[in-house]
C-alpha cells in the first residue's frame, strides 16, 4: 500500500503548465537582478535615506547571504537614519531589527551574516532609558535577554549546532548583568540528560566547570569525581560515542590523580572486558588504556615494567584491529622504550 | 429506501467500521447495521449513563458484571471506552486512520509514561539510549547490557547469531540467557516495552513487536503511542463510520436484525440484473421489507449460530508478531476523584505538558492476591482526552485470561484497584477516592477455522483483539483481508468488467480537500 504525503493528489505537471513555471521563476530572476542593480547603485551613490532602506529589506528577504547589503542597511543606519533620531526610536529600530532577523534564522539557522548582524544591533544598543539622569541599562538588558531566549530555542530544535553554541558563549559573556556558571553547569546537564552525543554540550560544560573551579563555587576534586561518575554513564551506555571519551581524556588532564587514574583504567578494562563489542569501542578503549597508564608510568610508577609490558601488548592488539595507523602504535612503542 | 445493497455489514466495531468504510470509498453500495444505539458495538465509547444502561443489557445476556456506586453528575462528560487501546505511531492503523482520512475526524495525543510495578513501587522503563544514561536505577554494566539489547531489538535480528534456536523460547529467559540483565530488567523489556501478555510468551514474536515500537517513537514525540480522545477505539470507529456515510453508506442503528437468510434468485419480488443477484435477505426489526445483498459481513457475535460455521472467517493476525490470543479479558472501568497524572520524575524534560493518559504494567507475580500468568495493564484517561471533566479521571484495569476462569473479573481485579489508588495516594500525598466502579468479562469469540465448503459472500469478522498495543493493528489488518475478499467476491460476478480493470485499494487517493469539515489534529 504506497502512501504519497498522506495521501493527497500530487497534481501531474503537463508541459505547458511546466512552461508558465519557467516564466514565472524568470520574472523572479529578472526582479531580483535589478533590485540587487538598484540597491548597489544606491550604495555606491552612498544614498542613506528610508528609501533605500526598505530596498535592502526586500532584497535581503530573498537573499539574506548577501553580506553586502548588510552591510549597506547597517551604514544606512549609522548615517542616515540614527542621527535624525532619539535613543528611544533608536532601541526601537534595533529591536525591529532584531526580530526581523530572529525570522531569518528560523528558515536559515547557519547563515553567519544573521548572526553578525544581531551582535551589531545588541553591541550598538543605547544605554538608556534615563533614570534620575544615569543610564539604567534596561533597554540593553532586556535585548541581551531575549536573545538568550533565541539561542536556546535555537539549540531546543538542534543541540549539536555549534554556532548556536557559541553564540550562547558570546550572549552570556557581554550580558550586562551576567547569569551564573552554576545555572549554566544545569543547563549543559539538561542538553547532556537529553542526548549525551553532543560534543558542544560536553565541551560548554567543560568551560563552566573551569570557571567554577577557579572561583571556588565548586571544590575541583569532588567535582571532578561527580564528572566521572557522569560521564562513566555515557562511556557504557553508547561505548561508540566519541564525545564522552574526549571528555572523558579532558577530566584525566595530565593524570596527576593517582588514585583518579587508576580507578578510571579499572572501569574501562572492564568495559573492555564486556563480550560483544564492536571495533569502535575497543579501539577507544584499549587507545585510551594505552594513554592512560602511559600517564601512570610517567607521573607515579617511572621504572614499572608491568606498566610498559601492558601498553606494549595493548598497542600490538591495536596495530591488528587497526591496520591503518599501524605506524602510529609503531611510533608509541617506541616512545615507550624512552 | 432502495433494499438491494452490494454489502451489508453487521456491527458497527471498530475492524467492521474500517471495512464499511474502505468497501463505501472503493464504490460499494454499503448499508451497516447495528442492533446498539451506539457506534463501537465492544469497542464502543460510552457516557457514564450509556454505561449504567450497557451493565443491565450485559447482565440479561448472561454476561458476568457487577457495579458499584452512584453515578456522578455531569456522566455525560465522561467518555469510557469498553476495550481501552493505544495507537502505535507506526503501523497499519495509523496509515489507515491518515489514508482514509478519519484522523480529521478526531483528537490525538502522545500516551505520557509508560512505568512497570516492580518491587511495591513504581519504575520508570527506559526506552531509550537517554533514558538509560539517566536512570539511576541501573548499574553500569547493567546499562550496556540493556543498551545493547536496543540496539540489537531495533536491527535486523532475523538471522542473528543470538536468536539462532532461541525464536521459541521465553522472552524472559533470552534476555537473563543471551543478554545477561537482570531479573527486573528483563521483565520492564519483557512487558512494558514488548507488552507480553503471559509470563511464558516467547522471544521472536515479542522482537518483532519491540522492534516496531522502537522505531514508532519520535515520529510524533517521544511515546510510541498515542491515545484517541473521547475514549478512543469507540470514537474512532464512529469516525469510520462517518467516513463511510459521506461516500453514500446508509446507517442502522438501534435495530435488531431478526433474520438472515439465503437468498433463492428465483422467489426474488422483483426481477434484477443477472450480475447482481442477491446472496442474502437481512431481516430488520420494524423494516417492513427484507434487505438485500450479494455480501455480507458480520462481526462473529452477531451472527446468528448456524451461520457460524458456515462464514469464511478471518485469521486476525500480524502472525510474525502476534501475542497468543487470551480466551477472555477480565476488565474494570473505575471513575476517581482527583487528577490521575503520575507526575514526571527528575527535572522536566523542557516545558512539555504532563499527559493524563498513562499506562502502568503489573507484570505476573507482581503483586500479590493477583496473577502468576498473566500481566495486567491499568490505563488512566482524564480531561486532557476530553475523557472526563476536569478533577476527575478514568482507571482501566485489564487482565488476560489464557482459559475459562472460575473468578468473576471482580475477584481478580480488586487486589489491583486496591494496589493502584495506593499507589497514586502515595505519588501525590491526596486522598483518591473511588466514585464507582464496573467489573466485566469480556469473552472473546473463538475463531472457527475456514472450511471449505463456507457460504460464497459470508464474511465474519472476529472479535477485536483486546492487546493494548497491538489491537488496533490487527483489527487493520483484518479489515483489509475483508475488503480484498468482499471486493474479489463482488466483482467476479461482473463479467462486464474489463480484464485490465485495476485492483481495488484499500484507500483511494484523498482529495485535497474532502469536506469543508473535520477537526485539525491537535497533538
Amino acid at each position: 500500500m504506497s502512501i504519497e504525503q498522506h495521501n493527497v493528489k500530487r497534481s501531474r505537471q503537463t508541459p505547458e503548465a511546466l512552461a508558465e513555471k519557467k516564466q514565472r521563476e524568470k520574472s523572479k530572476i529578472d526582479e531580483f537582478l535589478a533590485l540587487t542593480d538598484d540597491v548597489l547603485s544606491r550604495k555606491k551613490k552612498r544614498d542613506w535615506s528610508n528609501d533605500a532602506f526598505e530596498l535592502t529589506q526586500r532584497l535581503l528577504q530573498i537573499n539574506p547571504e548577501f553580506y553586502t547589503v548588510w552591510n549597506y542597511r547597517r551604514n544606512i543606519l549609522l548615517n542616515g537614519i540614527f542621527p535624525e533620531s532619539t535613543p528611544e526610536q533608536i532601541n526601537n529600530i534595533l529591536s525591529n531589527e532584531l526580530s526581523m532577523t530572529t525570522t531569518a534564522l528560523k528558515a536559515n539557522p547557519k547563515v553567519y551574516w544573521i548572526w553578525n548582524h544581531r551582535r551589531w544591533c545588541l553591541e550598538n544598543g543605547p544605554d538608556g532609558p534615563e533614570r534620575d539622569g544615569v543610564p539604567s541599562m534596561e533597554w540593553r538588558q532586556a535585548n541581551w535577554d531575549k536573545e538568550l531566549f533565541v539561542a536556546e530555542r535555537m539549540l531546543d530544535a538542534d543541540a549539536r549546532n555549534f554556532l548556536a553554541w557559541n553564540y550562547r558563549r558570546y550572549v552570556l559573556a557581554n550580558m550586562p548583568t551576567r547569569r551564573s556558571e552554576t545555572s549554566e553547569l544545569a543547563y549543559t546537564s539538561r542538553k547532556i540528560g537529553a542526548n549525551f552525543s553532543n560534543f558542544s554540550a560536553w565541551h560548554q560544560r567543560s568551560k563552566t566547570l573551569v570557571g567554577l573551579w577557579e572561583s571556588g563555587q565548586l571544590d575541583p576534586i569532588q567535582s571532578r569525581d561527580d564528572e566521572f561518575e557522569l560521564v562513566s554513564n555515557a562511556l557504557y551506555t553508547d561505548p561508540d560515542d566519541q564525545s564522552a571519551w574526549i571528555y572523558h581524556r579532558w577530566l584525566i588532564g595530565s593524570g596527576e590523580n593517582k588514585g583518579q587514574l587508576e580507578r578510571e583504567i579499572q572501569l574501562i578494562f572492564e568495559l573492555l572486558q564486556e563480550q560483544p563489542d564492536s571495533k569502535c569501542k575497543r579501539l577507544w578503549c584499549m587507545e585510551s588504556l594505552v594513554h592512560y597508564k602511559r600517564l601512570l608510568l610517567q607521573n607515579h610508577s617511572p621504572g614499572s615494567q608491568t606498566l610498559k609490558q601492558e601498553c606494549v601488548e595493548l598497542l600490538s592488539r591495536l596495530a591488528d584491529l587497526d591496520p591503518v595507523r599501524y605506524v602510529r602504535y609503531q611510533d608509541l612503542k617506541r616512545d615507550l622504550d624512552q | 429506501m432502495d433494499n438491494h445493497f452490494d454489502i451489508i455489514v453487521l456491527g458497527t466495531g471498530l475492524t467492521e467500521s474500517i471495512t464499511a468504510a474502505a468497501l463505501s470509498k472503493a464504490g460499494f453500495k454499503v448499508a451497516h447495521i447495528d442492533p446498539n444505539p451506539y457506534y463501537g458495538g465492544d469497542e464502543a465509547s460510552l457516557s457514564l449513563d450509556e454505561l449504567v444502561q450497557w451493565v443491565d443489557h450485559y447482565k440479561e445476556d448472561n454476561h458476568s458484571v457487577t457495579h458499584y456506586g452512584e453515578v456522578p453528575p455531569h456522566a455525560r462528560q465522561y467518555s469510557v471506552s469498553l476495550a481501552p487501546s493505544v495507537i502505535p505511531s507506526i503501523g497499519p492503523f495509523i496509515s489507515s486512520l491518515i489514508a482514509s482520512g478519519v484522523s480529521r475526524y478526531g483528537s490525538f495525543k502522545l500516551l505520557g509514561r509508560v512505568v512497570i510495578y516492580d518491587g511495591g513501587i513504581l519504575k520508570n522503563v527506559p526506552q531509550s539510549k537517554d533514558d538509560i544514561f539517566q536512570s539511576k536505577a541501573m548499574s553500569l554494566l547493567e546499562k550496556r547490557r540493556v543498551t545493547r539489547f536496543l540496539m540489537f531489538a531495533a536491527g535486523e535480528f532475523e538471522n542473528s547469531k543470538e536468536l539462532h534456536g532461541q525464536e521459541n523460547s521465553p522472552l524472559l529467559d533470552f534476555l537473563h540467557r543471551i543478554f545477561l540483565l537482570s531479573e527486573a530488567t528483563a521483565r520492564a523489556i519483557t512487558y512494558a516495552l514488548g507488552y507480553c501478555c503471559f509470563i511464558s510468551e516467547t522471544t521472536l514474536p515479542a522482537l518483532h513487536r519491540i522492534r516496531a515500537y522502537l522505531k514508532a517513537s519520535g515520529r510524533y514525540g517521544s511515546s510510541s503511542f498515542l491515545v484517541g480522545y473521547y475514549g478512543g477505539s469507540g470514537e474512532i470507529a464512529q469516525g469510520f463510520c462517518r467516513a463511510a456515510a459521506v461516500r453514500g453508506g446508509v446507517y442502522i442503528l438501534g435495530r435488531s436484525v431478526t433474520g438472515i437468510s439465503s437468498v433463492d434468485p428465483t422467489e426474488l419480488e422483483n426481477p434484477v440484473l443477472t450480475s447482481d443477484l442477491p446472496r442474502f435477505a437481512v431481516e430488520v426489526d420494524d423494516f417492513p421489507d427484507r434487505l438485500h445483498c450479494r455480501c455480507l459481513i458480520s462481526s462473529t457475535t452477531l451472527l446468528p449460530g448456524h451461520l457460524r460455521t458456515l462464514a469464511d472467517v478471518s485469521r486476525p493476525s500480524i502472525s510474525s508478531c502476534s501475542s497468543p490470543r487470551p480466551f477472555a479479558m477480565a476488565r474494570c472501568i473505575a471513575i476517581v476523584n482527583g487528577p490521575i497524572t503520575l507526575p514526571l520524575d527528575t527535572e522536566g524534560s523542557g516545558t512539555s505538558e504532563v499527559s493524563d493518559s498513562s499506562l502502568l504494567v503489573f507484570p505476573p507475580g507482581s503483586l500479590s492476591g493477583g496473577s502468576a500468568i498473566s500481566a495486567v495493564h491499568v490505563m488512566t484517561a482524564g480531561p486532557g482526552t476530553m475523557s472526563a471533566p476536569s478533577g476527575k479521571g478514568i482507571l482501566y484495569i485489564s487482565m488476560p485470561l489464557h482459559t475459562n476462569s472460575i473468578h468473576s473479573a471482580e475477584i481478580l481485579l480488586r487486589p489491583y484497584l486496591t494496589a493502584v489508588l495506593s499507589l497514586f495516594r502515595a505519588e501525590q500525598q491526596q486522598q483518591k477516592t473511588l466514585i464507582c466502579s464496573t467489573f466485566y468479562m469480556q469473552e472473546l469469540v473463538s475463531c472457527l477455522s475456514s472450511t471449505s465448503d463456507s457460504l460464497v459472500g459470508l464474511l465474519a469478522v472476529p472479535s477485536f483483539s483486546p492487546h493494548t498495543t497491538q489491537g488496533v493493528d490487527e483489527a487493520a489488518i483484518v479489515a483489509e483481508a475483508i475488503f480484498r475478499k468482499a471486493a474479489s467476491c463482488l466483482n467476479g460476478e461482473r463479467k462486464e468488467i474489463n480484464q485490465g480493470c485495476e485492483q481495488h485499494v484499500f484507500w483511494p487517493l484523498l482529495d485535497e480537500v474532502e469536506e469543508g469539515e473535520g477537526n485539525d489534529m491537535q497533538w
